[in-house]
């Protein structure tokens, strides 16, 4: 039955979404003639290369030294935000704050009269690779952390620091030395899923990344859009897929590089103990995550109420409550559609990762599998293409959530992976022992004891839904507008106040999925100390 | 695990609510792809959207962040679209296509459009009746009230302006249609010849574009950022414009200097002027796909688009401020700006081609 689930899910969620978007390859193949034209890829390969490897290595870096802090529930607090609030709004409540007309040079020169205009040298431009990649990590570290917190679970690292602490390592070493080297192998596909999304990622790279020329994934975008007969776009995506493969090739040899590296190291790395510093530097980058989000959310709200606000006023010049009043008849509507859309999808997506993973258990079998993370290791914009052309257009319904499923099931396994593969049979047995059937063992021990991870997917699949707009916008035909769709089509006009409205909107679904779900946690923390 | 339950529970209650309900709308909806960024065009069409459910249509405006979007799905998958909002390679892409009704014939209101409007050539492509005119569009340049003077600025005197003022020009980065517009105000100003440029590129193209290219080596170092980067859209050169990041925004609304400040989107004292003698002018249209479902509908919804009563709402400064494309009896309709004409549509690729090939 189980292991007829997952056959089922796998095909369904994967196969035929394949299948089904091979009509777009095809079509891609009619381009097959065309030559390389070496100059128009040469600088956007090379700069994706280095944003890609600069980006990872600092998100796997970064994560792995605050990892160790996200048991403290202020801290996954943060990172829900910071992973709940869309890409799109992110990015968006980024450039009011950073760039050189935002919030902080309208405050220097508020305090200190020294930027008449906005600098044309600060170190944030609207269009850089670096503001792309201060983005970008700031979006990925909570991704990594969320992965990490939900692996370490299963590791008795706290055991580990302790033993390492009584023989006299200071606790950066034997985290360090000890934990990291188990967790790492653990993070291989969620660092492979943040190459893939770095690489392919459109929306963000359009707002804030370079355009002489863009990143590689911008210029594909727009090559598709091209209308000239020399259209590159079929040799960017290839470009697209053998940078994938190298990457991947490149972070296998890095993580199978650290073990040595960390025998080296237990011999020469001296003893001193340095765990207070350590400590207030993982949470010294938690508040400042936590003060950012919060900070990206007030400069949305206060944007969303702003009339004329121009440099180098510090506060709007006058305040426009009428906008909230005017938009919100039309506003209810799409955050309705996108909850209902978002509900269904996340539950369907963490139902089919619990079949796949129930039969990864009772085999026995708790690698993390690739099968079910295909689909964030390819374009979306062929995929859904190809779907489209085997659909119709205007397919309302099943089509569109069958589609939100198959994005965000590559998110509830890797979100349910660690703890469920590696939750103990004997809970079952003993339940059985106690006179329970199987089934009844499973639903009222096995499932309640990995309540918490079944939430954080289902909350993560939910704003994965929710931040849809492709699918959305091709496969429902334009029938059933989201807040996503609507949001995305009022930035491209760059009114930030409209946009800034209706961004909060699209961050606000996800963010009280996260904290209904997630505000448990103290709850939870006793169960798991129980255990 | 309950709550959960209660989650699924409703969402497919509601699921089956929304889908129970959709029968039940008597009206006819036409479904209306159009550019979605602009706040006072999406308020007219919600003003329009009120006017058409009186007459039993519903029209549904579909916001796309860009209409190529939505023709790249005409030309080679599926959509169903009932009236689009285009113009230039669109039009071209989809007539060439041939995927628009002929639908001139059924447009009364067509007989009202103002004959003085080059209105039957979209960028040098015949319309031959599958598009319908629904606006004007004239390329200026805003300025702040401090910085480029009078009504028209030359090439030349821009150059002075840039080589005075370092990093407060730019422009879109071509292909964005307005960058492109900016190199053909540009070619128009320097050239000997600018009516040549209404005539296919032919081999004497190199020659015709040489002084374009020469006086944006002069150009770019001035620019913002050196011109190492553009702005990617208008809406954005716009904000950087807004906040002094730099003296000059590019737009196609002829009113736009008005209705922007009115939204408190520029600053007060925003001035236009051409860049070169004269304005290029170009016409937007609406067309109705030949895969369309409610093809009645949306000739209706045509129609009612070029009524007066519709054409002068959207010239109103205090909303969308396009210019009409009838003529409206007793309008004080605001100037429109000296007109040069369209480029023939073939110089589109070619300046987009040479320009990256020479500064991407």
């Amino acid at each position: 039955m189980v292991r007829a689930l997952s056959v089922a899910v796998l095909l369904i969620l994967v196969v035929m979404p394949l299948l089904a978007a091979l009509p777009a390859l095809f079509f891609a193949g009619q381009g097959a003639g065309i030559r390389a034209n070496w100059s128009l890829w040469l600088v956007p390969v090379s700069q994706t290369v280095l944003l890609t490897i600069s980006v990872t290595l600092l998100v796997l870096l970064s994560g792995l030294a605050i990892a160790r802090h996200i048991g403290d529930s202020r801290g996954f607090a943060v990172i829900s935000v910071l992973l709940s609030t869309p890409h799109v709004a992110f990015a968006v409540g980024i450039m009011l704050l950073l760039s050189p007309s935002g919030y902080l040079t309208r405050l220097v020169h508020t305090l200190l009269h020294t930027l008449p205009t906005p600098p044309a040298g600060w170190p944030l431009p609207e269009k850089s690779v670096l503001t792309l990649a201060i983005v970008l990590l700031l979006k990925e570290i909570p991704f990594l952390l969320l992965i990490a917190s939900t692996q370490l679970r299963q590791l008795p690292y706290q055991q580990w620091l302790l033993q390492a602490q009584s023989l006299g390592w200071s606790a950066r070493r034997a985290w360090w030395l000890l934990v990291v080297p188990a967790l790492l192998p653990r993070l291989k596909l969620a660092l492979a899923a943040i190459v893939i999304y770095t690489l392919s990622v459109v929306d963000i790279p359009l707002l804030l990344g370079p355009n002489m020329p863009g990143v590689l994934a911008t210029v594909v975008y727009q090559q598709h859009y091209k209308w000239s007969a020399d259209n590159q776009a079929v040799i960017g995506v290839w470009w697209l897929l053998l940078l994938s493969a190298v990457l991947f090739l490149l972070l296998q040899g890095l993580l199978s590089g650290y073990p040595p590296l960390v025998r080296l190291a237990r011999n020469h790395w001296q003893k001193t103990s340095r765990w207070r510093w350590h400590l207030s530097a993982g949470m010294g980058f938690l508040q400042v995550g936590a003060g950012l989000s919060l900070l990206v959310l007030a400069a949305l709200l206060m944007e969303s109420f702003a009339g004329a606000r121009f440099y180098p006023a510090l506060w709007p010049q006058q305040w426009q409550a009428s906008r909230w009043l005017t938009e919100w008849p039309y506003i209810w509507p799409l955050l309705l559609t996108s909850g209902w859309l978002a509900l269904i999808s996340a539950a369907l997506a963490t139902a089919a990762a619990i079949a796949v993973l129930e039969h990864q258990r009772r085999t026995k079998n708790r690698s993390m599998h690739w099968l079910p993370l295909l689909m964030l290791f390819i374009p979306q914009l062929v995929l859904v293409l190809g779907w489209q052309k085997l659909a119709g257009a205007g397919s309302s319904g099943p089509m569109l959530i069958w589609s939100h499923v198959v994005f965000c099931f590559p998110y509830t396994y890797l979100v349910l992976h660690g703890a469920w593969v590696n939750v103990s049979d004997r809970w079952l047995y003993q339940a059985q022992s106690l006179g329970y059937s199987y089934r009844q063992a499973w639903w009222q021990v096995l499932l309640p004891m990995l309540k918490h991870a079944v939430f954080s997917a289902f909350a993560v699949a939910f704003s994965v839904s929710i931040a849809q707009y492709l699918p959305t916008l091709w496969l429902a035909g334009g029938t059933l507008p989201t807040i996503t769709t609507e949001a995305v089509s009022i930035a491209s006009g760059g009114d930030w106040r409209l946009a800034s409205l209706y961004a909060l909107m699209q961050a606000l679904l996800p963010l009280v999925m996260f904290t209904l779900l997630l505000g448990r946690k103290t709850k939870q923390q006793a169960i798991d100390v129980a255990h | 695990m309950r709550a959960l339950g209660a989650c699924v529970l409703l969402a497919f209650t509601l699921l089956f609510a929304v889908i129970a309900c959709q029968p039940l709308s008597p009206r006819q909806p036409v479904l209306f792809y159009a550019w979605g960024g602009n706040p006072a065009v999406n308020d007219y069409l919600r003003w329009a959207a009120d006017e058409l459910y009186q007459q039993d249509i519903e029209l549904r405006h579909v916001k796309v962040a860009d209409i190529a979007d939505v023709v790249k799905q005409l030309t080679k998958g599926q959509s169903n679209a009932d009236l689009i909002w285009i113009n230039g390679e669109n039009f071209q892409a989809l007539k060439a296509a041939g995927k628009l009704h002929q639908i001139s014939g059924d447009i009364s209101q067509l007989a009202n459009v103002n004959d003085k409007l080059n209105w039957q050539t979209d960028f040098g492509e015949a319309v031959e009746g599958l598009e319908v005119p629904w606006g004007l569009a004239q390329f200026h340049l805003l300025s702040c009230s401090q910085c480029l003077q009078g009504n028209s600025v030359s090439a030349v005197q821009l150059l002075a302006y840039a080589a005075e003022h370092p990093g407060k020009i730019s422009y879109p980065k071509p292909p964005e249609f307005h960058g492109t517009t900016f190199l053909k105000a540009l070619l128009l100003s320097l050239s000997d010849t600018p009516e040549l440029f209404h005539q296919p590129v032919s081999a004497s193209a190199e020659q015709l574009t040489a002084p374009l290219w020469h006086y944006l080596e002069l150009l770019h170092p001035h620019l913002w950022q050196q011109g190492t980067n553009f702005p990617g859209s208008a809406a954005e050169q716009l904000n950087w414009f807004a906040n002094g990041v730099l003296d000059i925004a590019v737009s196609f609304n002829p009113n736009e200097a008005a209705t922007l400040v009115k939204q408190g989107r520029i600053p007060a004292g925003t001035a236009r002027l051409t860049l070169g003698a004269a304005a290029i002018t170009n016409h937007h249209y609406l067309a109705i796909p030949t895969s369309a479902a409610n093809k009645q509908a949306a000739l209706r919804v045509i129609e009612f688009m070029l009524s007066e009563k519709a054409q002068r709402r959207k010239a109103q400064l205090d909303g969308w401020g396009d210019p009409p494309v009838i003529t409206i009896p007793d309008a004080n309709a605001p100037s429109l700006l000296p007109v040069a004409d369209e480029f023939d549509a073939s110089w589109q690729p070619y300046l987009e081609h040479a320009w990256s090939e020479r500064f991407q």
